[in-house]
């Protein structure tokens, strides 16, 4: 396993679950420190110095791993394909995922033992000095950038993102964008033709949540605003919420400026673009796959029917699983939950929506002796962010223990060393017992079919 | 007087544990050498997956053979391996490929399994390719579909022209030597980009292995003379169907050489495989097989009688 390469971001949710789920299936935890011991090293000491000099340290760290304006033109698409294929264990799988990033869907791929390639992954453009809440200069400038991605590989599609809610803190130094593949890269196919024998099946995870874009090019656009406290309606229109916030962090503006939207395409960061499903359909017609499609809109349903299927996986082992370790958006140990015997319930972000869902699971199940909780810092104390005090209700609802973990709740939001930290304090939790045997995908699709209709979470054949 | 033989002595120190150094790692050296030599010529991974060998006194070479193991009707297929690299980079692909047809690698004489006594002199092309042709006697087959990864071309254009009768159809992959770099360090600066395009899935220890048994005078000498060997003066003369295949990032093999090539070819076509590199039978060799399986398809059914 290695580092990625330039021009995708480890704080990236595609590339940070796809490295749990390759740590998971070289039967290794999440924090095995081969891929960042740098990182692991100097976020504890990040974390003791005072907020806005640890804000502005995770920001320079984050801005560290972004490539400039004039490196878009030439990033190597292939290469990062090819440092994604590379990270699984080479051996042959009765299955594989390709699509929408999904945590939920990352612990399915790794009770399955089975990998998951990414259509989407973000590339960081460093962008010194900017203002988090123009979304005008961002659009403009961010243009020339989505211009030269497309000319590096002419089967892309690019969407610019500014969420100045939840990301300013980097967005001051950077631009995001994020980038779906429309076609196969070679070392995908590659990896799919030699690691699917025929008769395998290939699982679309197709994310169709939509976000209204301005179009810059016939494959770029332009999204502000993303999946996470905020409305849709807040991000382009304004609000209450929106002129507190603005005025909280010290902006001369009193609301968001974004360019009028001329299109409503795949939410950059979850979304499936359709354009992958036709290559997707020719090479698994040539090689005698299955090909299913896994279709949701809101990218939390999935974790409802994950933990269903879990909870019948371990019953199976005759296990009665009765802890539930809760993930926030990039931290997930796929590895940890299986062998604590844990349900994993994924969660996108630390925002109000997310624990409403979170609410919604623990009303319809019957109350865990144990919950662990991560919580992903972002670093701001964005719109419609819950409140510890609202999770920590959550958590009250074990019947033993219900705690955070690795989360220093004195710091949170601005908890970086947390990403470096959750991982051992996660194993420390549980005994660690050795997990069921794999999932096998019949009892995948089983389980889709059987608890996905109630969550909006439906399976399509696609050949 | 003292004080004037400290350093005297700290310098012969100094000299003896250097000395001594180059000694341990000169001998450690000659010991990974011949661990490399003895790697098994079948890898342990093709070797489950199927994969058998076997070594047979060809003429005056003795020679190597890899064989697929299921027998499929048809034309055999028949893998000819990079100069001074061996057959074992082309295992995977020969896997691919077992599924839908017989498939043979040799080691070519002096490479790979095919060892020859260090004395012995470095084989032309064209002396390659009549042991290669000697070889499908020796094996009782009439024709075959060859398939060549790089400098392999330049031994199956000699075999095509010189044994014209043995050759139904010919892949050319990444065909060899750009007339445009015919140098030792411009094909060496290409082949180094090539390899940083490969570092996931890098053939290098493969390399070392096949220099470890080639033997280092061998691959030099060998070097040159693929470096004077005119690939283009033969390609006129081939009348067989031929596949040239390239990657759209081989660096090697440059697309204004190949579309070159097939120019000259009478009856020649050119595919391009997008994202591939140089060492595409290696490294990509399930979409290698994806990308020729329609003109294997053809050649197949044109010699159907066969």
């Amino acid at each position: 396993m290695s580092k990625p390469p330039k021009g995708i971001a480890r704080f990236d949710s595609a590339t940070a679950m796809l490295m749990a789920l390759a740590h998971t299936l070289h039967d290794k935890p999440v924090d095995d420190t081969d891929t960042s011991p740098m990182l692991n090293r100097l976020l504890p000491s990040l974390n003791r110095l005072p907020t806005r000099l640890r804000d502005w340290g995770y920001a320079v760290g984050g801005m560290a791993e972004g490539i400039t304006e004039s490196q878009a033109g030439e990033l190597d698409i292939e290469g990062i394909a090819e440092w994604m294929v590379s990270e699984y264990p080479e051996r042959d799988y009765p299955a594989a995922f390709i699509g929408s990033s999904n945590g939920a869907l990352t612990h399915l791929a790794a009770a399955a033992g089975v990998p998951w390639l990414p259509q989407t992954f973000l590339c960081p453009v460093r962008s010194p000095h900017s203002d988090p809440d123009d979304a005008q200069v961002g659009f403009e400038q961010g243009k020339a950038v989505a211009a030269g991605l497309l000319a590096a590989w002419p089967r892309l599609a690019v969407h610019q993102i500014q969420d100045p809610n939840q990301d300013r803190l980097m967005l001051d130094r950077m631009r995001y964008f994020h980038l779906k593949l429309r076609a196969l890269p070679l070392a995908f196919n590659e990896f799919l033709m030699r690691s699917l024998p025929g008769k395998g099946t290939l699982f679309v995870s197709h994310c169709t949540r939509q976000w209204p874009v301005t179009r810059t090019s016939d494959r770029s656009f332009f999204q502000f605003g993303a999946l996470n406290g905020a409305t849709e309606k807040e991000y382009l229109q304004g609000g209450g919420r929106v002129a507190e916030f603005l005025a909280r962090y010290g902006s001369e503006h009193v609301q968001w400026q974004a360019p009028a939207p001329t299109d409503s395409v795949p939410e950059a960061e979850w979304g499936l673009d359709e354009y992958l499903k036709s290559p997707l359909q020719k090479l698994a017609a040539d090689q005698g796959w299955r090909l299913l499609e896994i279709r949701y809109q809101d990218p939390e349903a999935l974790s409802f029917v994950v933990a269903e299927i879990y909870r019948d996986w371990y019953l199976a082992a005759g296990i009665h699983a009765t802890r539930l370790m809760v993930d926030s958006y990039l931290m997930m140990d796929p590895w940890c939950a299986m062998r604590q015997h844990a349900i994993p319930f994924w969660l996108m972000s630390g925002a109000e929506p997310s624990a409403a869902s979170l609410a919604r699971f623990l009303d319809r199940q019957p109350r865990y002796r144990d919950i662990d909780m991560l919580l992903f810092s972002p670093g701001t104390a964005s719109i419609g962010m819950a409140p510890l005090a609202r999770w920590q209700g959550l958590l009250d609802r074990a019947m033993h223990e219900g705690a955070f973990v690795g989360v220093d709740t004195e710091r949170y939001p601005h908890d970086f060393a947390a990403l470096a930290r959750f991982d051992s304090a996660l194993r420390a939790r549980a005994p660690l017992f050795s997990p069921p045997p794999a999932l096998s995908v019949e009892k995948v699709i089983g389980g889709i079919e059987r608890y996905g209709a109630r969550h909006g979470v439906t399976l399509h054949k696609l050949n | 007087m003292r004080k004037k033989e400290q350093p005297v002595r700290w310098k012969s120190g100094a000299l003896l544990a250097g000395l001594g150094l180059g000694v341990a790692a000169s001998w450690w050296g000659a010991k990974q050498w011949q661990h490399l030599k003895q790697t098994p010529p079948v890898s342990p991974r093709s070797h489950h997956a199927g994969l058998a060998g076997y070594f047979q006194q060809v003429g005056e070479w003795r020679m190597f053979t890899r064989i697929t193991p299921h027998d499929a009707p048809g034309l055999p297929l028949v893998l000819v391996h990079d100069l001074v690299m061996s057959g074992r980079a082309m295992e995977e692909l020969a896997l691919a490929l077992s599924h839908n047809y017989r498939v043979l690698v040799p080691d070519l004489p002096g490479f790979g399994a095919s060892t020859l006594p260090s004395s012995t002199r470095a084989l032309t092309v064209e002396e390659q390719a009549d042991a290669l042709w000697q070889w499908l006697q020796h094996n009782q087959l009439s024709r075959a579909i060859w398939i060549g990864s790089a400098s392999g071309c330049q031994i199956l254009a000699a075999l095509a022209v010189r044994h014209p009768e043995v050759v139904a159809g010919l892949v050319m992959q990444g065909p060899t030597v750009d007339r445009h770099a015919r140098s030792l360090l411009r094909q060496a600066w290409r082949g180094w980009r090539n390899g940083r395009l490969e570092q996931h899935r890098s053939p290098a220890s493969l390399a070392r292995v096949d220099f470890a048994k080639a033997g280092l005078w061998r691959v030099l000498k060998t070097h040159r003379l693929l470096m004077r060997d005119r690939i283009e003066h033969r390609l006129t003369y081939i009348n067989a169907p031929t596949l040239l295949l390239r990657g759209s990032r081989d660096t090697v093999s440059p697309a204004r050489w190949v579309d070159e090539l097939g120019a000259l070819l009478p009856r020649g076509e050119v595919l391009t495989l997008r994202g591939g590199t140089h060492t595409l039978h290696y490294v990509y060799p399930w979409s290698f097989r994806h990308a020729i399986r329609p003109f294997l398809t053809r050649i197949q059914q044109e010699n159907q009688d066969e």
